[in-house]
């Protein structure tokens, strides 16, 4: 690699790592050491190529959703995972249910496939329309359909604080309060 | 709960993870580029395929590869008894992989650790079910004396807390039923090549610690010996002839030079054979060599390749690299090379020599893709090295001189979300299996009539 690209390359790592490296951790699950090897993996594959990349960014995100999908058994030992990054509370209000909601829904993201977490980032997080996902992991837009829906409905018998698929619906509207969910 | 308030909900709790308390490392740049310089140099020594050198070098042999093999015409293709072409694609049954076994095929897939066909017909005979899920690169990996090998996940529950309690076993299944004979837990999740080898008499496999490897009676899984190396080293793992073997160097940034040691394949005592300058990745075997390769410092891409005898005898030379290499594979006395710009190298291994480069026959995928090109696979019997693209096309060159004698393309369906694949080109006799995905294509390669 000629150096004013090595350059190029660390200007690059130094100002989105940060930002990549918070998405690897949602991709992950929450898992901090599984984040930074999953960066790590799509950094070295940006380094290698970098004199032909036009758009770095675009590129390593390419690369860690499709890697995310596709990796190697890296499954770790449970005395080996690092503590999970936890959502914000909403500050002060102890045992607020809302919040409580998340974190149980954030602790069931973490046990999605990780091509369900993958779609779940990609449609919900990044807001990305079912096509734009589709052509990101290369795959019917169909399969990112049936594989958000098969994530929610899993999501749903992970936290069954969430109830059934339509239930309030026909009853009413949900509403949470700080004292729980009120359906 | 409606679908829109829950896609809320969950778009919710995305947004609200504490990431701001996530920041990357300030050395992030440099890992990066040590952790690739690591890589480069496993990659160009090409450990990655080590398991189809072994397997491809066991059956195929070419041991020696001297003049005569090297003159050996390639001959027609003989269909064998039985057997007709046939295509399968049948979903969880072979996206991790396959093992060619005689008339067998052994697979593993999403729904199945293991799952036995008829190699003739594409038939499925039998199959044992995934715990839990089954999602990686294994499949698989050994069979001899009616046993056959693969690994599963240790169970399929959760702990209390409900977080996945994981593990992966290693198993014997009896190769007629399926049924399970033994299983044992593995001390990691390392189903790669070097996790579990046939040995004479035995099963090697690395358990119950991560820096033992312990010979189990194949029939039972009953520990017949084991053996423990130090802290602070890593060492692979490769069977010469039988003979288990370990090539160990200090597990540190700084390169150390690599001590390779032979076991008795019956009592587990390790003898020093002999010392390799520098850090080695295995490549593969040949007969009785071991195949190392390491990276000359001034000038990375020369691959240094070191084959190193059961007695200890070394002999290296130096191989030029052009691009990158997209997949390789040590058969018998040769070292066949795919490069990502499409074209195959082939050079021996006793003489250090390129006997020729060719083109490779088949449109290469994108070297962004994660899956690559199919290791390739040689006909000793038919002197052809077949290259197989997950595109679907097949090339067969001659491998004495590199001339195409065979292409084809066949139709491995429409994409599905198969993102793990990683394609095979497997032989039975003369027979070629065409692996991508769920998709498998039994086909004769018709050259030499």
């Amino acid at each position: 690699m000629k150096p004013s690209n090595h350059d190029e390359f660390r200007d690059f790592v130094a100002m989105r790592s940060t930002a990549l490296l918070q998405l690897a951790v949602l991709l992950t699950g929450g898992d901090r050491h599984a984040a930074e090897d999953l960066l790590q993996i799509a950094l070295m594959k940006a380094y290698g190529r970098w004199a032909h990349i036009q758009q770095p960014e675009a590129y390593v995100r390419r690369i860690l959703y499709r890697q995310q999908v596709n990796r190697w058994r890296l499954r770790r030992h449970r005395a080996e995972t690092t503590v999970p990054v936890l959502p914000e509370s909403d500050g002060g209000t102890g045992g607020d249910s809302d919040s409580e909601l998340r974190i149980a829904l954030w602790a069931a993201l973490g046990r999605l496939t990780k091509r369900q977490r993958a779609v779940v980032v990609l449609r919900y997080f990044e807001d990305l329309p079912e096509a734009e996902v589709a052509a990101l992991l290369r795959c019917p837009v169909g399969t990112v359909r049936s594989t958000a829906h098969r994530s929610l409905a899993k999501l749903r018998v992970l936290v069954p604080e969430l109830g059934p698929e339509g239930r309030t619906e026909q009853v009413r509207p949900l509403s949470y309060s700080s004292k729980g969910m009120q359906g | 709960m409606t679908t829109e308030q829950m896609e809320d909900k969950v778009r919710e709790t995305l947004h609200s993870v504490a990431l701001d308390r996530v920041r990357a490392p300030g050395d992030l740049a440099e890992q990066v580029v040590r952790r690739r310089s690591r890589r480069r140099f496993s990659q160009a020594a090409g450990a990655a395929v080590a398991v189809a050198a072994l397997s491809a070098g066991v059956v195929f042999g070419l041991g020696g590869g001297g003049a005569a093999e090297q003159d050996r015409p390639v001959r027609p293709a003989v269909s064998p008894q039985g057997w007709k072409p046939w295509h399968s694609d049948v979903p969880g049954v072979s996206e991790r992989g396959c093992l060619a076994d005689g008339s067998s095929l052994y697979c593993g897939g999403s729904d199945f650790d293991a799952a036995k066909f008829d190699a003739n017909t594409g038939e499925r005979l039998w199959t044992v079910e995934v715990n839990r899920e089954g999602d990686g690169p294994d499949h698989p990996f050994a069979a001899r004396d009616g046993v056959v090998f693969a690994y599963r996940n240790h169970t399929a529950r959760n702990e209390p807390g409900g977080d996945y309690m994981g593990g992966t076993d290693l198993m014997a299944l009896d190769a007629g039923t399926g049924d399970v004979r033994w299983s044992v837990r593995m001390p990691q999740d390392d189903r790669g090549d070097q996790a579990a080898m046939l040995i004479n008499g035995a099963i090697w496999a690395n358990t119950p610690s991560l820096r033992t490897m312990s010979a189990l009676d194949p029939l039972t899984g009953e520990e017949k010996w084991r053996h423990t190396w130090d802290k602070g080293i890593v060492c692979q793992r490769a069977v010469l002839s039988g003979v288990p073997h370990l090539a160990c160097t200090p597990d540190t940034e700084k390169a150390h030079d690599t001590d390779v040691f032979r076991l008795d394949p019956v009592t587990g005592s390790a003898e020093k054979v002999t010392t390799v300058p520098g850090r080695q990745a295995l490549i593969g075997t040949s007969g009785d060599r071991m195949v190392l390769g390491g990276l000359k410092a001034d000038a990375d891409r020369d691959l240094r390749v070191t084959t190193v005898s059961g007695s200890g005898k070394q002999s290296s030379h130096t191989y030029r690299t052009e691009g990158q290499v997209a997949n390789r594979n040590v058969v018998g006395d040769l070292l066949i090379s795919v490069s990502w710009k499409g074209e195959a190298s082939v050079a021996s291994l006793s003489t250090g020599k390129t006997l020729w480069t060719a083109p490779v026959g088949v449109s290469m995928p994108d070297e962004e893709t994660l899956t690559g090109i199919a290791p390739p696979a040689v006909s000793e019997e038919r002197g052809i090295v077949y290259f197989f693209s997950p595109t679907g096309d097949l090339s067969g060159l001659d491998l004495r001189t590199g001339e195409r004698v065979w292409r084809a393309h066949v139709d491995m369906g429409r994409t599905k979300f198969r993102l793990a694949d990683s394609p095979q080109v497997l032989l039975y006799e003369d027979v070629l299996v065409a692996r991508n995905g769920t998709t498998m294509v039994s086909l004769l390669p018709r050259t030499g009539d």
